[in-house]
């Protein structure tokens, strides 16, 4: 419903494009560019569009497998340690290696809206 | 821009609003604009409004109710919490207001006035809500009664809002409900759980009791009247949405909202009134699911089920893809998505009939995006659907009665799927927008992930499925049948992890197809081909088990290599078959060579596919037993490599000369000679990584590490300096190239993780040679340095003494490298990768670091280093950064190293503290705060001084935060220094940070 107000995660904040945005926007609050209200309306735009971005524009996928260390689920958050990871990419099926993988994954949807 | 006079009476004022509506200069245009905004914020902004509202022009009377909002939502807050607006003042502006909309009504203003001056009170709302709190029955009352006077104060609940609603006409029903929404709409927009906007949360409670009569009263009587009865609908979809985002009381208000809901649903079979109430539905069902209640499924339920819902149904999937017929799919997807585990586990023919119509619209008439709009989320639902029959069937142990039907509808999909992931006649396809080509592609994805959850469900039975799809399909000669089918078998490669399907695939693989793939023009399409060669890529595990295959398979891959379209996929498969089966293979390696040279006499391969079949048939190679054979071998593959390089150096002069190859078509004339260079090492460091050790050999780890590199031969070693004369050669006539150097860093690379000699394992001091003789203006001298950082790791298997002499001449090299760098941002690669470099050697050979030779050197590398932690550059200054942690943290065994990395780490903190400090005060982007507390937590921790140095730094002039008191410095000190270096030290200097560079930069936590 594109009138209902959703309000989305920061988590891709601390991704590297969001940390790059937010250095971005500490330079122009600097040099007296932008005022902080437009940077936080920047931010904001910035947490549902790369939400939506991800979610539909993203089509490449991959698979992996590997050990799985830890997992915990805390506050509607799941949290899965993975060692020695193999993910295997969609195209050409080239195989890349990591030792550790942390993923943190949110419920798409709020707490109590259903699955 | 000269400022205009303000208007002094309100002729004037009109005047000035109809100018603004007149066509004109922008630049007079944006002078009367900025008058008037001036006029709104000026004193007399008031008595403007009020007489701009009674003009007879609408566009006049739009900006009187603009004006008011201005004055509302400026003059309220000066002064606050009292406000320029007294408690009389806000009453009369009520009352006003209230006024002018009931007149507005009567004169027959245009709804953009009415709707303007209900925002406006609306906005009164937000800023006084004690005295809105009845707002909606307040409205409701003046205009049931126009004449009277209705001070605030004496509408209660004593008067009955049901009594009233019956006397207003439908525009004034309209306009209450206008104000019903918009006052929760904007209600929703703030805050509404703190404590600061608690007065508007209770006011706005208060009008639910009159929103909730409101809307019944207009659903009763709106069916006479569809702009009522659509009014309603998003009023009440404001105020599900107002109970979503804010707890409501469930009886006072969610309940009767539900209860209205239910009209909603009964409008759905009304042709006027679908889109908008199907819009809520799906809305509904798709975000809100918790808001529903069993009465509202079991209507769906029965609407689906009746006359209107089929005929829907129908005209769906035969084709009907218009906006309205795709909400009904998605609504019908939807309540499939918020009933599944109901629909799973009870086994009744409602829940058959209805996953039965959840399968069909995976059927529907069409191709996929192109035609067909509900077939992408129907397959959607159903991955998801079956991921919980899976999820089900794994965590209840007990009987599972359903799983049966449950099976058969999602095998009934699959089904359905293999059909729509077929490709369309050529024409066809060709005549899509470029955006529906990838959609339907991204679907036959959507397809594979399906038919990849399905096999949890179903096991080795559905590979069986397809590859009986696919004979059949060959036997009719229905190509694109053929493809589908050999598309959906290919998806389930990775599902199958054993020998279970081998006897499925045994058939496909032995049947005519490798015939009909290697029959030459053959009536195949490429996609086809490319299709179902992909299957023996995907299945190449198939192929180690049954080597019986390996000489068919492989023939028909070398065949197809000349085809553009096939080149590159046969080509991996050549090198994944050649990677896993080189022990089978290693006694056919003439035959591989004598394949290879037959497709480089036509000159049919282009480079991409020479560089991966190269690299397979070394793979071959290295399983050969024999030494001397093996390098015999080799030394005729290299042999195609010369003649690469040796052509390359010849087109640099003769650029005719190249051959009409499809690569060198599509090369730019001044670039072919660097195209050929490139290609030459590509295939040199192909056939370096194909000449590796299998990973799966055994390493003995009690073997001792100074006999890793014995006595070579002479074959090998002449084999060696054929490889490095091909790389220097290219380098000398290439020496601007990047690229060239990323590939010669590869190769020299491919030796470096290996334990026993062999044509790529290069002795180290020619590896240090050839390094060290790197120097500006290389291009990626970064690249070489970067090498040199996998060359030290590989160090370890070499005996002290030698190890110390290498390590030390690269240490010299990097520094004369970074001495003639002007600055570190001149290349950001060189200056991490240097850094980097002295980090790797620091930690793993300190005695290298400070021994007497490399002072120099050293001396230069910690200048570099402390100038780049307060430099720009973000990846040199996080090398940095690890590097001071580092050597913070550095120890060593041997006590003279250790004096003198305490003696140097005495002299240098100081520096090191002030860099830090003027960083983290300020200085540092945001993004590197974690990393440059890295070195700080480590001298905290480890240096008894780091106090002393740190309070130098803070009090010190050059400390970038003039903002911060003395005894903020001092308290953030105290902090980091009792945190010991512990993790919480990174909030602490997170907050310095910004404490530092000001509020302005609270902007985000």
């Amino acid at each position: 419903m594109a009138s209902n107000p959703e309000s989305f995660y920061e988590l891709y904040r601390r991704s590297s494009i969001g940390m790059a945005l937010m250095d971005m926007l500490d330079d122009l609050i600097s040099v007296e560019r932008i005022y902080p209200q437009l940077a936080m309306k920047i931010l904001a735009n910035f947490d549902q569009a790369i939400t939506e971005a991800l979610q539909k524009s993203v089509r490449a996928r991959l698979t992996f497998k590997g050990s799985l260390s830890t997992y915990r689920f805390c506050d509607e958050v799941w949290t899965f340690l993975i060692k020695n990871v193999q993910f295997k990419l969609d195209s050409g099926g080239q195989i890349v290696h990591a030792d550790k993988v942390k993923i943190v994954s949110c419920n798409a949807k709020k707490p109590g809206e259903g699955a | 821009m000269e400022e205009l006079p303000l208007p002094s009476t309100s002729q004037e004022a009109e005047a000035l609003v109809l100018a603004l509506y007149e066509p004109s200069a922008p630049r007079n245009l944006k002078q009367i604009q900025e008058t008037l905004s001036r006029l709104q914020r000026s004193p007399s902004g008031w008595w403007i409004a009020r007489d701009l509202l009674s003009s007879g022009d609408d566009k006049v009377k739009f900006y009187g109710a603009l004006t008011v909002t201005v004055k509302l939502n400026t003059e309220r807050h000066v002064g606050d919490p009292v406000g320029s607006l007294s408690q009389d003042d806000s009453l009369e502006l009520l009352h006003n207001l209230t006024q002018w909309i009931v007149r507005s009504l009567k004169d027959g203003s245009g709804i953009i006035v009415i709707r303007k001056l209900i925002s406006a009170l609306v906005t009164f709302f937000l800023h006084f809500p004690n005295q809105g709190r009845l707002l909606i029955r307040h409205l409701c009352v003046s205009l049931s009664s126009p004449q009277a006077q209705y001070p605030l104060c004496s509408i209660g609940t004593s008067v009955g809002i049901d009594a009233v609603l019956r006397k207003l006409e439908l525009q004034q029903l309209r306009a209450a409900l206008w104000l019903t929404g918009t006052l929760v709409e904007e209600a929703g927009k703030t805050d509404l759980n703190t404590s600061k906007h608690s007065e508007l949360y209770e006011a706005t409670l208060v009008n639910a009791h009159d929103a909730v009569s409101v809307m019944s009263y207009c659903f009763a009587s709106g069916l006479e009247s569809h702009d009522l009865y659509i009014d309603c609908i998003k009023c009440l979809q404001s105020w599900i949405w107002f109970s979503q985002r804010v707890s409501l009381p469930s009886r006072e208000v969610i309940k009767p909202l539900r209860t209205l809901t239910e009209r909603v649903f009964e409008s759905l079979g009304s042709s006027d009134l679908f889109e908008i109430a199907g819009e809520l539905v799906y809305d509904l069902l798709s975000n809100y699911p918790s808001f529903l209640v069993d009465s509202h499924y079991q209507l769906l339920f029965s609407l689906l089920n009746s006359q209107w819902g089929h005929e829907r149904y129908q005209g769906l999937i035969n084709g009907d893809f218009e906006f309205e017929s795709v909400l009904f799919g998605q609504i019908i997807l939807s309540l499939g998505e918020a009933r599944a585990q109901e629909l799973l586990e009870e086994v009744s023919e409602q829940s058959q009939w209805f996953l039965s119509k959840l399968c069909g619209l995976t059927a529907a008439r069409g191709y996929p995006v192109a035609d067909d709009r509900i077939f992408v989320p129907a397959i959607e639902f159903w991955s998801t659907f079956t991921e919980t029959i899976i999820d089900k069937k794994f965590s209840d142990e007990a009987v599972q009665p359903w799983i049966a039907p449950a099976t058969s509808h999602v095998l009934q999909v699959a089904s359905n799927a293999w059909r729509k992931a077929s490709f369309p006649p050529m024409e066809v396809f060709l005549s899509w927008d470029s955006s529906d080509r990838m959609a339907f592609g991204d679907a036959r994805k959507d397809v594979a992930d399906f038919l990849q959850s399905t096999y949890a469900v179903t096991g080795p039975q559905l590979v069986s499925t397809f590859a009986d799809l696919v004979l059949q399909q060959l036997a009719l000669e229905d190509w694109w049948g053929l493809e589908a089918a050999a598309f959906c078998l290919r998806s389930l490669a990775d599902c199958v992890a054993d020998d279970t399907c081998d006897g499925p695939l045994k058939l496909v693989f032995s049947s005519s197809l490798f015939d009909i793939l290697q029959r030459p023009g053959g009536a195949l399409p490429p996609r086809v081909r490319q299709t179902c060669l992909s299957l023996i890529e995907r299945y190449s595990d198939y192929f180690e088990r049954e080597t019986a295959s390996l000489p068919a398979v492989l023939n028909l891959l070398f065949s197809v290599l000349p085809d553009a379209a096939l080149a590159c996929p046969a080509a991996r498969s050549i090198q994944r078959l050649c990677y896993s089966s080189r022990r089978i293979l290693a006694s056919e390696a003439n035959a591989f060579l004598g394949q290879y040279n037959s497709l480089c006499a036509q000159s049919q391969v282009d480079c991409l596919a020479s560089e991966k079949v190269i690299g397979g048939i070394a793979c071959v190679l290295q399983a050969i037993a024999d030494d001397r054979t093996r390098l015999e071998h080799l030394e005729v593959l290299l042999k195609f490599v010369q003649h690469d390089a040796a052509k390359s150096l010849l087109l640099i002069e003769h650029p005719e000369l190249a051959d009409s190859h499809k690569c060198l078509l599509s090369t730019d004339t001044l670039e072919i000679s660097e195209h050929v260079a490139l290609k030459a090492l590509r295939c040199l460091a192909s056939i370096g990584k194909g000449m590796r050790s299998p990973v799966e050999i055994p390493v003995d780890l009690d073997t001792e590490a100074s006999l890793a590199y014995p006595d070579q031969t002479i074959f090998l070693t002449q084999i060696q300096a054929d490889i490095l004369g091909v790389v220097q050669q290219i380098q000398e006539h290439f020496p601007r190239s990047g690229e060239v150097v990323d590939c010669i860093c590869d190769i020299l690379r491919t030796g470096f993780s290996e334990r026993e000699t062999g044509p790529f394992v290069f002795p180290p001091e020619k590896v240090v040679g050839y390094l060290t003789r790197q120097n500006h203006p290389c291009p990626r001298l970064g690249l070489f340095v970067s090498a040199a950082c996998s060359f030290m790791s590989a160090l370890s298997n070499f005996p002290g003494a030698e190890r110390v002499n290498l390590c030390g001449d690269l240490l010299c090299w990097v520094a004369n490298l970074l001495q003639l760098l002007p600055e570190p941002e001149t290349d950001p690669e060189l200056a991490q990768n240097c850094i980097d470099f002295t980090n790797r050697l620091l930690v793993k050979y300190p005695a290298v670091f400070f021994r007497g030779e490399s002072t120099t050197s050293v001396e230069i590398l910690f200048v570099f280093a402390l100038r780049v932690l307060e430099g720009r550059e973000p990846l040199p200054k996080a090398a940095a950064a690890e590097f001071w942690a580092s050597f913070v943290l550095i120890s060593s065994n041997d006590p003279s190293v250790q004096a003198l990395a305490e003696e140097a780490l005495t002299q240098l903190g100081p520096s090191l503290a002030f860099s830090l400090i003027r960083g983290i005060g300020g200085n540092a982007a945001r993004s590197e705060l974690d990393k440059l507390c890295e070195p700080l937590k480590k001298l905290v921790s480890r240096h008894a001084k780091a106090q002393v140095w740190l309070s130098s730094a803070l009090f010190d002039q050059s400390f970038p935060g003039y903002q911060l008191s003395q005894a903020d410095k001092s308290v953030f000190l105290k902090k980091v220094i009792s945190l010991r270096g512990s993790r919480a030290t990174n909030q602490v200097v997170r907050d310095f940070w910004l404490a530092s560079r000001g509020s302005k930069f609270a902007y985000t936590s």
